[in-house]
């Protein structure tokens, strides 16, 4: 069966790019989430093996919609994704039980490297 | 999704927050202060930045990399000046132009002038290098001491390192590591962890 993701960025154009890299590689897009709220909602909903979740977001932002996931879902397996130079906001999301992160402009075989791993773990 | 589609995309997506971001700067002229616009404006500059930087557009992702650094410091002032809006209208112009650069199929204008007209501070490179690491186990004293090392191309090996920190700790009890979870999270990127399970 194919393992199942949720994308959450707010930017139509970086969830594409996601799809793009997931979809090829055998995974199923299981729903997108363009804020922090609607992640919370599609988790709970589909409960995906995975979560890929964007930092910098309107209404709620990544690190407090992990949070509140982990609250409801502590095996819940969620990577962010942000930009290199972030790096005060990376720790913030691994201390706070992001699984691991990957860095934009993403690269198919980093992303996919990461979400294999923490899938399988 | 073949790259005309995603560099469509990219267009229709900046050209959006270009449009959000003008509107903000009218509205933060009026009313300085507002942090909701503040962060807003921040946001739209992250995102341009992080879809150039994907798709390889290196001046507009250092244009609108510039204008995030300047809308944090704003961010943490908590308000903004009028010389400021003037100036980030006139950055926004200028990603609307190298936009017309990109939709027009010709290479991206430089944006050095600009840049070095507001600040020389260098840039932040966003360029993104594969992440590969070996590790050693050797037994020494009490518990095991356990050795990682990063290879040097490793982008930012703080957050790695306490990824992997924490992985460890799923194995056992961590009686010390050097640098500590706390030091990862002061910010500091050794080229080696030390720890001791």
């Amino acid at each position: 069966m194919s393992k199942r993701v949720l994308i959450v960025d707010d930017a139509l154009f970086m969830r594409a790019m996601l799809r793009d890299i997931f979809e090829p590689a055998g995974w199923q897009i299981i729903a997108e989430a363009n804020n922090g709220e609607q992640a919370i909602a599609a988790y709970k909903t589909h409960q995906p093996d995975l979560v890929t979740m964007d930092i910098v977001m309107p209404e709620l932002g990544g690190i407090d919609a992990l949070k509140k996931i982990l609250a409801d879902s502590p095996a819940a397996r969620i990577v962010v994704c942000s930009a290199l130079e972030q790096k005060g906001l990376i720790l913030e999301a691994i201390n706070a039980g992001a699984r691991d992160f990957i860095v934009k402009p993403f690269k198919s075989a980093q992303v996919l490297e990461v979400a294999e791993r923490v899938v399988a773990e | 999704m073949d790259m005309d589609n995603f560099r469509e995309m990219f267009l229709t997506e900046a050209a959006e927050h270009l449009q959000l971001m003008v509107d903000l700067l009218v509205q933060l002229d009026s009313d300085p202060q507002d942090q909701d616009g503040i962060d807003a404006l921040f946001r739209g500059a992250h995102s341009i930045k992080g879809m150039a930087a994907s798709m390889e557009y290196p001046e507009t992702a250092r244009l609108a990399h510039h204008l995030e650094d300047h809308l944090a410091d704003c961010r943490q002032l908590g308000q903004i000046s009028g010389v400021e809006i003037d100036w980030l209208l006139e950055a926004v112009d200028l990603l609307e132009l190298l936009l017309g650069d990109i939709r027009n199929g010709r290479p991206e204008r430089n944006v050095d002038s600009f840049i070095a007209g507001i600040s020389k501070q260098p840039e932040a490179a966003v360029d993104c290098v594969a992440e590969t690491k070996t590790v050693e186990l050797t037994a020494c004293g009490r518990g095991q001491l356990i050795q990682l090392q990063l290879q040097e191309s490793v982008a930012i090996p703080g957050p790695r390192f306490l990824v992997l920190l924490k992985k460890l700790a799923d194995l056992g009890t961590i009686l010390e590591s050097t640098p500590s979870t706390e030091d990862l999270l002061q910010g500091d990127a050794p080229n080696q962890l030390l720890v001791r399970l």
